[in-house]
């Protein structure tokens, strides 16, 4: 069959813009996406407008890595990554289309003795939480991956890991593919090519947005921006504790299977899986400077080979065939910022970093839970922008040790 | 095809015997892969990706789409090669795989290098226009490097057979310039921001296995040039129809190619053309003697001089005419076409279609760093509107498409880039050159199938990608191009979707009733070409992967039997296990030794730093959380960095050897972080403070020796330091003759909680320091002890090992060292404690805890909780350190706990694996809680 | 990977240098919101953006370099003291 005709032979209307909606989502990427879906599904708020400047999904949503896990560390990640996975274990089925979500397992290698402490807090914390999570020897590590050396001959070897079985990944374009068709059936207007130039604030209160579409008043305002969420704020007015840098992905040419889970390593700064279509999808480390040319430095690429190379020796002729960056909004303690903002009415879900496509189901939903009834959800209600002057930083910087 | 008696450039007194799937075949030196097997009539390569159809060699380069193997022959079994860039050679061996390819084993014998190259002018492609470019910089004398992927230079004069004198005097000519590089078989592949780019040069991989020899099989170029001309000319693209997959269907300047290089044509040849460039292919088989069966022209009859010459050689042509289907012979190979002329169909016998639909610029390189382009309604296709900084793009890659603009494009982008870089050109004549008369391209882009069935008609070969799919994307609501892309999976092929994006963006124009001016072409994502993993590893793996830093000690450790752990860059013993012993039993030993006797540590990788000036009390109150203008001189004290937020950024000791001078101890694994941390505040905040940092970690070589009977140990070693308690009592620092070595700095700190001396000599003497120490210890069962015991040893006491004990939010007050923060001066964190949440009560404290059952260990890590219910549980903290103290006799360890200091005597459950082990929260320091051993 | 002209040591290869981001001074008076901003919130403009960089496998001097955060031109580095404000 040709790969067109697994795809479901409709997904979205074009629809012109209404002059007003009740929510208009600033981002058509995966959140933004999410969030439209789940207000019209779970509030029956459905005069909602998705504004995309350029084509769905051309952000982060088809540029990152499809690994999804909920193994994060602390009391607030926890149960939000994990209702995440949740999701994602129906949302094909709710969907009804095959984003070829795999739950093939998770591997997070330890290379010091400090790694594989810090990995077994995690873990432990993760069955405390009801989450599973699993610490295994070098034996059965290999066991679990056979591609891997786990010689302790190398450089830094393999000393375990901690394995979430349930961990996994999903193919990124379909899961947009999948939420903008469910969305547009529920009557959210996807508005393509429609860039927001200016927020429309008076008296503290947003009322809508310019865009190159027109004028668009909307109750709600929700920044969906990802990356681009910075110039978003600057022009609203308010700034954010966001910085934006890029994160490079690279996919190797389509080969038999080789790699049956995912597997990352936080020393050695890289993790890969392999794609259906037999790909072997690598990413590692953010590049370190504020950029939106969706592009990075080429020895990060150089780097993470090399660390590939040593724990899978077996990849040494696969080839990098594509790379590429998203644009990744960091914030100071690695997780996100959703909630209100100085604006009333104007709302933001961004600082996901490098780890937003597992959250892409929650962040929806809480998103959508926030903006229904303009207060968050239990499980997004650390997560304020608060958290910065009251210094309760939710940092998850060890989960997030190497971009995921 | 055939291979013809005589012509083409390959040696035919060369054959070379290969292998294709089990198969030996011969060809010859300057064949291709892809040329040998058209060469031996293998017409059929493999079978497509989801349909399994059977196809063939579709070009002569880069814009293949079939033709990719399994090459077995190389160091290691590497998938889908490009057949037409690798080069023949004896008992190459490859297999049939065009879409997917495998991995076969861990070893791989290749060996794969890199370089650096710096140059002032840099060619990428060595066609007229590159050519004309690198003579004119060449000639200036500036330093010029030119990249060529092909095997040989002259690119569209090798497939046109064009000014063949010219090139070999001009390569002859840069061959003998001093200053200028030219590589072949050398791809640009990605380009770097301030005109760097990444070549990948084909090296080894082009020879027999047996006369590699110590050659590399691929280099890797890493290039700064200070300006780029991009002359990497124009692909040409096919045209769709129904059935236009069929072995033996091919790109018109393909073809020509295969018959000038490689000698290679139909018995009876058909082009299939909407340019006149296309009447070449008909004309040079025409000449060498090939039948041609006609050109096939959707265009109407026009002025064009190569269309008259055909007609001219009685080569017949059908004007307003379109190939509007194919059929195959048994193996699916092209047999005949129907042709759809005015007057109707007629069905055409061929084994060889030549299709040309235009060509386009190839702009990967210049659309990689967003280079702007404009469409261009002449060619149907994007060229460069302007150019990068420093940057200059000609011939055919600039959308000038005839020879004689190639080649004074070529001259003028070399003259410009030349003045840019400080170069003036010598005067340039280019070669004659003759106008020919040419008709505009038509833009066919494809030919609807005359029953209907688009399901046949391919827009991406390597995708499996038809007109069927391209409209099922625009019926489910998709308009925008890449969404085409990734409904349909056009263009995401090894190929880089080169023969499939315009087409597939045409046709997406047409079916959303849009200009293709608007529609665009998806992006163009590095590399150009496939890059091999080994090839981008190049030689750093195994050993070579990261650098090994070690001790001047180090060959002790070894010799002692020591068992090693990474500690960042460092290798440091972890223990040293005697014959037989598990890590446990050396632990305890060392252990055991320290407490009761004497043992020595090998410390040498602690960050140090000397840290000196007018300002330095001054600048090291600013840093540190306790007061540090108290400190007298020849005393150390126990020292906590923190960052603006509050958290501890280090711990170490600050001795202060002078008044205006301090040596300072950083944690081995912070020690580079300090020292930058040290240098931003003195460079950025500070600028008129005098402080001068030195970093001595490498300069310095350190022993500590601990245990009551240190000192025993110590005093004949050293014997002008008097180190009775009186005259260098505990964080005392002095300086004398330690083992010989004059000027050794001992200070007596301590880790372990026993009576301690720290020795620091220069580098290079500390093994001889560390044998001199275990020669005096021995009578006194000296030790040597690593990283475990000292664990075991400095967790007895209640001391942290930030990063372990501590996290990134982990604050002074909560590690229990608030009684050090001064309350008197401000500091860098001060503030930040005054926020509300680095005041709550809940926040997790550094607490001790033992076991309820006193032999058990618990593991490092697990959560502990106060009521144990099924999960979710709440975590009230988790444990950072445990282990079995020989000297408690009993289990014991560190934990942060919510409010743990308010908690001592309360009862946690740890739930592990297969049990739930009660602890009970105690004060962090289980031994000598009033250091009298350590004040010995 | 960029080319920075370091003012001490010329132009070297991005892997020498560490990223500082935007140059904020410490403010001497600060309420938690203040003191907030100064902690975590840093520019992250689109366009040119004067940032800090320091040599650290070199001369080990910060400096600051004026950048296009869209195209990655650099257009300017200098010594820390000449920086534009």
């Amino acid at each position: 069959m040709e790969p067109a005709f697994q795809n479901p032979a409709f997904l979205w209307r074009n629809p012109r813009s209404k002059p007003a909606y009740d929510v208009a989502i600033v981002g058509g990427g995966l959140h933004g996406l999410a969030t439209a879906y789940y207000l019209a599904k779970n509030h029956a708020v459905q005069n909602v407008a998705v504004l995309e400047r350029g084509w769905l999904g051309n952000g982060n949503a088809v540029r990152n890595t499809t690994i999804i896990r909920s193994n994060y560390l602390r009391d607030e990640s926890m149960p939000l990554y994990e209702l995440s996975l949740k999701l994602w274990e129906t949302l094909a089925a709710e969907l009804d289309y095959d984003v070829l979500f795999d739950q093939r397992g998770l591997l997070q290698l330890a290379h010091t003795t400090a790694e594989a402490n810090d990995a077994r807090r995690t873990v432990y914390a993760n069955r405390l939480a009801g989450i599973d999570a699993e610490w295994l020897e070098p034996e059965e590590v290999k066991a679990f991956c056979p591609i891997l050396n786990i010689s302790p001959r190398v450089r830094y070897p393999v000393v375990g890991a901690s394995l979430q079985r349930r961990g996994g990944i999903a193919r990124h374009d379909l899961v947009m593919f999948a939420l903008a068709r469910a969305a547009s059936a529920r009557g959210v207007d996807l508005l393509q090519g429609c860039e927001v130039t200016g927020f429309r604030i008076e008296n503290n209160r947003v009322q809508g947005v310019e865009t190159s579409e027109g004028t668009i008043t909307a109750g709600k305002v929700a920044l969906a921006g990802a990356g681009r969420t910075p110039l978003l704020a600057q022009m609203a007015g308010f700034d954010l504790p966001i910085q934006s840098t890029p994160l490079q992905a690279l996919v190797s040419d389509g080969l038999e299977p080789v790699l049956n889970s995912v597997v990352m390593s936080g020393l050695l700064h890289v993790y890969v899986s392999q794609a259906r279509n037999g790909g072997l999808v690598m990413g590692a480390a953010r590049d370190n400077y504020v950029s939106y040319a969706q592009r990075g430095s080429f020895q990060i690429l150089e780097w993470q080979i090399q660390a590939a190379l040593e724990l899978y020796p077996i990849m040494s002729r696969a080839h990098m065939l594509r790379t590429w960056a998203g644009i990744v909004d960091v914030s100071p303690d690695a997780s996100p910022i959703i909630g209100r903002t100085p604006v009333e009415n104007l709302f933001v879900n961004c600082g996901w970093g490098t780890g937003g496509f597992k959250a892409t189901p929650v962040s929806g939903w809480v998103y959508a839970h926030t903006l229904a009834h303009g207060e968050p959800h239990e499980l997004n209600a650390a997560f304020s922008l608060e958290r910065f002057e009251t210094g309760a930083l939710i940092d998850e910087h060890g989960a997030a040790a190497v971009a995921h | 095809m055939k291979r013809l008696p005589t012509g083409g450039r390959i040696r035919r007194d060369r054959p070379l015997r290969f292998t294709w799937d089990g198969r030996e075949l011969l060809g010859f030196e300057g064949d291709t892969l892809a040329s040998a097997l058209l060469g031996a009539g293998v017409d059929v390569v493999g079978t497509s990706a989801s349909f399994g159809r059977p196809r063939g060699i579709t070009s002569a380069g880069l814009e293949e789409a079939s033709g990719f193997a399994q090459i077995l022959s190389g160091g290691a079994s590497e998938p889908l090669v490009r057949m037409t860039g690798v080069g023949l050679y004896e008992g190459l061996a490859a297999e049939s795989r065009i879409a997917k390819g495998y991995l076969a084993t861990d070893m791989d014998g290749g060996r794969f290098d890199k370089r650096y190259a710096h140059c002032d002018v840099l060619v990428i492609g060595a066609g007229p226009a590159g050519t004309a470019a690198a003579l004119v910089a060449s000639t200036a004398g500036a330093r010029v490097i030119m990249v060529e992927a092909d095997d040989e230079v002259g690119g569209a004069l090798l497939r046109d057979q064009e000014l063949l004198d010219w090139k070999d005097q001009s390569f002859a000519t840069l061959a003998a310039a001093p200053e200028t590089r030219v590589l072949t078989s050398a791809t640009a592949a990605t380009m770097l921001d301030q005109n760097g780019a990444i070549v990948a040069q084909r090296i080894g991989c082009r020879v027999s296995p047996s006369a590699r020899g110590g050659l590399c099989e691929q280099r890797l170029w890493h290039v700064r040039a200070k300006a780029i001309v991009l002359s990497t000319g124009a692909l040409e693209r096919p045209i769709v129809f129904q059935d236009n997959d069929r072995p033996g269907i091919l790109l018109a300047s393909g073809a020509r190619a295969y018959l000038h290089r490689w000698a290679l044509a139909p018995n009876r040849g058909l082009v299939f053309t909407t340019t006149d460039d296309g009447y070449r292919t008909a004309l040079d088989w025409h000449a060498a003697g090939v039948e041609v069966a006609g050109v096939i022209d959707p265009r109407p009859h026009g002025r064009g001089e190569l269309p008259q010459k055909a007609t001219s050689a009685g080569i017949r042509v059908l004007h307003e005419s379109v190939v509007e289907t194919t059929f195959g012979d048994e193996a699916g190979r092209i047999r005949a076409v129907r042709v759809r002329t005015p007057s109707g169909a007629e069905e055409i016998q061929t084994d060889l279609l030549a299709v040309s639909g235009g060509f386009e610029p190839f702009l990967d390189l210049h659309l990689q760093r967003r280079g702007p382009t404009r469409y261009d309604a002449t060619l149907g296709a994007p060229v460069p509107s302007s150019t990068l900084p420093r940057q200059w793009i000609a011939g055919a890659a600039n959308g000038s498409m005839t020879l004689r603009d190639s080649l004074t494009e070529g001259a003028r982008a070399a003259r410009e880039a030349l003045a840019a870089v400080g170069f003036t050109a010598k005067d340039w004549t280019p070669p004659t050159t003759a106008h020919i008369e040419e008709d505009a391209p038509s833009f066919l882009w494809l030919v609807p199938a005359p029953d209907g069935d688009e399901s046949r008609s391919f827009v991406d070969l390597f995708r499996d990608g038809t007109v069927l799919g391209v409209e099922r994307a625009v019926g489910a609501g998709i308009r925008h191009i890449e969404h085409v892309k990734r409904y349909t999976v056009i263009g995401t092929g090894v190929e880089q979707g080169r023969s499939a994006k315009t087409n597939a963006a045409a046709l997406t124009a047409r079916l959303t009733e849009r200009p293709l001016a608007t529609v665009g072409t998806s992006g163009s994502r590095p590399p150009v070409e496939p890059l091999s993993f080994r090839l981008l590893a190049g030689r750093a793996t195994g050993e070579r992967f990261e650098p090994v830093r070690t001790t001047a000690i180090h060959g002790a450790h070894v010799a002692l039997g020591a068992v090693f752990e990474p500690n960042g860059q460092w290798l440091r013993p972890n223990h040293y296990p005697r014959p037989g012993e598990s890590m446990e039993d050396a632990v305890r030993r060392e252990c055991r030794a320290a407490r009761t006797a004497v043992a020595v540590m090998d410390v040498s990788t602690l960050g140090k730093i000397d840290l000196r000036g007018p300002d330095a009390v001054w600048f090291l109150e600013q840093l540190y959380a306790n007061a540090i203008g108290t400190l007298p001189v020849g005393k150390a004290r126990y020292s906590i960095m923190c960052r603006l937020d509050g958290s501890i950024l280090d711990d170490g000791v600050v001795m202060r050897t002078a008044e205006d001078r301090f040596f300072i101890t950083a944690s081995t694994g912070h020690a580079a972080a300090v020292v930058d941390w040290m240098e931003e505040w003195l460079q950025t905040e500070w600028p008129d403070r005098r402080v001068f940092v030195t970093s001595l970690t490498e300069q310095l070589s350190t022993v500590a020796i601990v245990g009551p009977k240190s000192r025993e140990v110590l005093k004949d070693l050293a014997p002008d330091l008097d180190l009775s308690k009186e005259a260098f009592p505990f964080l005392a620092v002095r300086r004398g003759t330690v083992a010989g070595i004059s000027e050794a700095q001992v200070a007596r700190v301590s880790f372990s909680g026993e009576l301690a001396f720290e020795v620091s000599v220069p580098w290079d003497l500390g093994a001889a320091l560390w044998s001199s120490l275990l020669s005096e210890g021995e009578p006194f069962g000296i030790l040597p002890y690593g990283l475990e015991a000292l664990q075991v040893l400095r967790s007895e006491k209640g001391y942290i090992i930030v990063g372990q004990d501590t996290e990134g939010t982990t604050t002074p007050y909560d590690a229990g060292l608030g009684w050090l923060v001064s309350k008197e001066k401000d500091f860098i964190g001060k503030r930040s404690f005054a926020r509300p949440a680095l005041k709550a009560p809940d926040r997790p404290q550094l607490v001790g805890f033992l076991p309820e059952e006193p032999s058990f260990v618990l593991p490092e890590g697990a959560g502990l909780v106060s009521r144990v219910s099924p999960p979710p549980m709440e975590i009230h903290g988790h444990v950072t350190t445990s282990h079995w103290s020989e000297t408690l006799g009993r289990s014991f360890g560190l934990a942060m706990v919510k409010g743990g200091r308010a908690r001592h005597g309360e009862t946690l459950y740890a739930p592990l694996e297969d049990r739930v082990v009660p602890v009970t929260l105690v004060d962090a320091v289980h031994y000598d809680k009033k250091g009298e051993r350590r004040d010995g | 990977m960029l080319l920075i002209a370091c003012p001490y040591c010329g132009p070297r290869e991005e892997s020498e240098f560490r990223y500082g981001s935007e140059g904020v001074p410490i403010p001497s008076e600060a309420d938690d919101r203040t003191w907030a901003r100064f902690l975590y919130y840093r520019d992250s403009p689109a366009g040119l953006f004067t940032e800090r960089w320091v040599h650290t496998h070199g001369c080990r001097q910060w400096f600051y370099v004026i950048r296009d955060t869209l195209t990655h031109e650099i257009s300017a580095t200098g010594k820390l003291d000449e920086a534009p404000r």
